[in-house]
């Protein structure tokens, strides 16, 4: 890269804290957020337990809350951290005059996002209905029925990767180079080498993802332990 | 763009208009519409009965014995990618590990993959025994599912419908070993995938780079969200060649469908070392946001993707009167189409209403994260066979309207073209392709 590249603001919502400060007193403590599932009813799982957020509500970040009330978990999440973020590099929010001299054609946006979580009760609830196990068809008429008549549209939308993007734009009214990349848990690395280019002066990047879903949990991590 | 140039050297489509990007192209030419009623699921309940399905095909024809076990882990979304990227290769003369191990001519590491890709819905059927297990007293009970139902559910199962799994066969498949992303950002996917591929090749990371998009909207999930969404037509569906209009007054909103296209994007001195044919050359790429409360759709006065264009244009160092054919991503919705024509007509100022501009949907279908690489392909056709085919199913513009939508072909040199995308979230983008000499 011939560029060179700096961070200057950072914004977290974790399982270990909301903000960096927390988080890394957390750390230094040797804290784990592991604890019993909380989201769902995971008590017949094959793992019990995963690092779940806690105790986080988005609009105590953006003074429309209106304005992301269809966001769904992840992006909650990204509202939290693009906050924090920003305010600490200096990056106005919420304004369409902004003061902070940064052009908008030059402010982008690179996210890592997952998929957002499934309307669990609507997407089971249409299957149970429709599913004839004995002579395994899909009715698909009563599916149809029944998610026309459950499925909310916004929530539908917002499981799309590229909607915390979308409310990250709207709290920045950024205009530059915008992508939203998904590897899963190499997502947020990929934004690294693509910030220059004069394409950007300035860009937001971050990684959402909230795994955790009635599909099933993941095998504890012990990174590096022989067990 | 930087002084590194990137080229287009081949390319691959698997599309409703055929099993290859020839098929394609003489389809649009003829003016075959590849929107027909929906045959991969029964569409009862829903107002919109069309779609544009691609082909049937055995995946297993594509993919080599050594990694043929892999096919059973392929959604339809990844087998149309793997489709796509074997047609791509093969045009532009490459040789990997899958084709022929013992001639290779890429250098693996040296070759990078960047692919758009949609939210890929689950095999409802595939999943619905588990589920079945799953029910006390007629309601879908969670315990019971932890308990019973997950077990009947391959290990492996969500390794089927992870969008970046489009990207990993395809690496497996012919070793390639570079830089490799996946951009879900919808509709937009396509070009932004091969924007950030050109890019990758820009900065001297690559060398080659497999990009493009791949999306199979026709299942009944992904459906029934654009139904909700209000943006599917329940109109003409007794009459499919005439359901997607695009700019036009009577448009009631898209037909979506399933694709892949990828193109094989190279350093010029690369390809020119190589003898590789040289179909088109990327010189301007523009991307921006739509910024937009209601942000399923686009802003009604489209600034994000005016600005996404002035800035490919700017890129490329051309004046708007230079461009001699606009593929917008025109979908069919209304207010979308008005905003994306009051975008083009800002950017460009008096020449947009001379440039031909030629929405393909109409024939295509809306293919997600597929499209913005299957109009980049039909450029490229258009380019290297200096004609434009008919726009369909616009004889009368919507009001307000100044786009020149061409409704007849129009044989002319393209030195250069511009498409352009946008998605709901907000992401917009546009690319200025140059005709190779």
């Amino acid at each position: 890269m011939t560029e060179r590249v700096v961070i200057t603001g950072m914004g977290i919502v974790c399982p270990l804290g909301h903000d960096i400060e927390t988080l890394w007193q957390a750390m230094m403590e040797g804290k784990s957020a592991m604890a019993k599932t909380t989201i769902f009813d995971a008590s017949t799982f094959p793992s019990t337990f995963g690092a779940e957020v806690k105790d986080y509500n988005y609009s105590k970040y953006t003074n429309n809350p209106n304005l992301h009330k269809d966001s769904n978990r992840g992006s909650g999440f990204v509202i939290g951290a693009t906050v924090q973020a920003c305010r600490q590099a200096g990056i106005d929010i919420e304004t369409n005059t902004p003061a902070d001299g940064i052009d908008r054609t030059r402010l982008g946006i690179y996210l890592g996002a997952g998929e957002g979580s499934v309307d669990n009760d609507v997407f089971f609830d249409a299957i149970v209905k429709a599913w004839d196990n004995e002579t395994s068809q899909m009715d698909w008429g009563k599916w149809a029925q029944v998610a026309f008549g459950r499925m909310k549209p916004m929530c539908e939308l917002e499981q799309e990767p590229n909607m915390p993007a979308a409310h990250i734009a709207m709290l920045t009214c950024a205009r530059g180079p915008t992508r939203s990349c998904l590897t899963a848990c190499a997502a947020s690395t990929q934004d690294a080498p693509h910030g220059s280019g004069g394409h950007n002066d300035c860009r937001r990047s971050t990684f959402n993802d909230t795994p955790i879903r009635t599909y099933g949990l993941q095998s504890p991590y012990r990174p590096f332990d022989e067990k | 763009m930087n002084s590194v140039r990137v080229v287009i050297t081949g390319f691959g489509v698997i599309s409703p208009l055929g099993m290859t990007a020839g098929e394609m192209w003489d389809s649009l030419c003829e003016g075959r519409c590849g929107i027909n009623k929906i045959t991969a699921f029964d569409p009862v309940g829903f107002d919109c009965k069309l779609a544009g399905e691609a082909p049937d095909f055995k995946i297993q024809q594509f993919v080599p014995k050594t990694v043929r076990k892999s096919t059973k882990l392929m959604s339809r979304d990844i087998e149309l990618a793997v489709v796509a990227a074997s047609e791509a290769l093969s045009c532009a003369g490459l040789v990997t590990k899958a084709i022929d191990p013992e001639n290779i001519n890429i250098e693996p590491t040296r070759t990078a993959i960047n692919l758009g890709a949609g939210l890929i819905s689950c095999d409802l059927v595939e999943l619905a025994p588990a589920v079945a297990a799953s029910i006390t007293d007629g309601s879908f009970d969670i315990r019971k599912w932890g308990k019973e139902g997950l077990e009947m559910v391959t290990p492996l199962w969500l390794l089927k419908y992870l969008p970046n799994m489009l990207a990993c066969h395809i690496g497996i498949i012919h070793d390639i070993q570079g830089p490799s992303n996946t951009i879900t950002c919808a509709e937009t996917s396509g070009h932004l995938a091969i924007i950030e591929a050109s890019q990758i090749i820009s900065r001297g990371s690559s060398d080659i780079a497999l990009a493009g998009g791949a999306e199979a909207k026709v299942n009944p999930i992904v459906m029934i969200r654009q139904c909700l969404l209000k943006r599917a037509t329940s109109q003409n569906n007794d009459d499919p060649a005439t359901a997607c209009r695009p700019f036009a007054a009577d448009a009631k909103g898209a037909v979506f469908g399933e694709a892949a296209g990828t193109v094989i994007l190279e350093n010029l001195d690369n390809a020119r070392n190589r003898g590789a044919k040289c179909y088109a050359e990327i010189v301007g790429a523009g991307q921006s946001n739509s910024i937009n409360p209601a942000y399923e759709h686009i802003e009604p006065d489209g600034k994000g993707i005016q600005i996404a264009i002035e800035k490919a244009i700017d890129e490329a160092k051309i004046q708007p009167r230079d461009l001699d054919v606009i593929i917008p991503h025109g979908t069919g919705i209304p207010d979308d189409d008005m905003a994306e024509a009051k975008a083009i007509e800002a950017a460009l100022g008096e020449a947009a209403s001379k440039i031909p501009v030629w929405p393909t949907k109409s024939m295509l279908s809306n293919t997600g994260a597929a499209s913005g690489a299957l109009d980049i392909i039909a450029a490229v056709c258009a380019m290297n066979s200096s004609t434009i085919p008919a726009a369909k199913n616009c004889d009368r513009k919507t009001n307000g309207c100044d786009l020149n939508i061409i409704n007849q072909p129009v044989k002319k040199e393209i030195r250069y073209a511009l498409c352009c995308s946008y998605t709901y979230g907000g992401q917009t983008a546009a690319i200025v392709l140059k005709k190779t000499i």
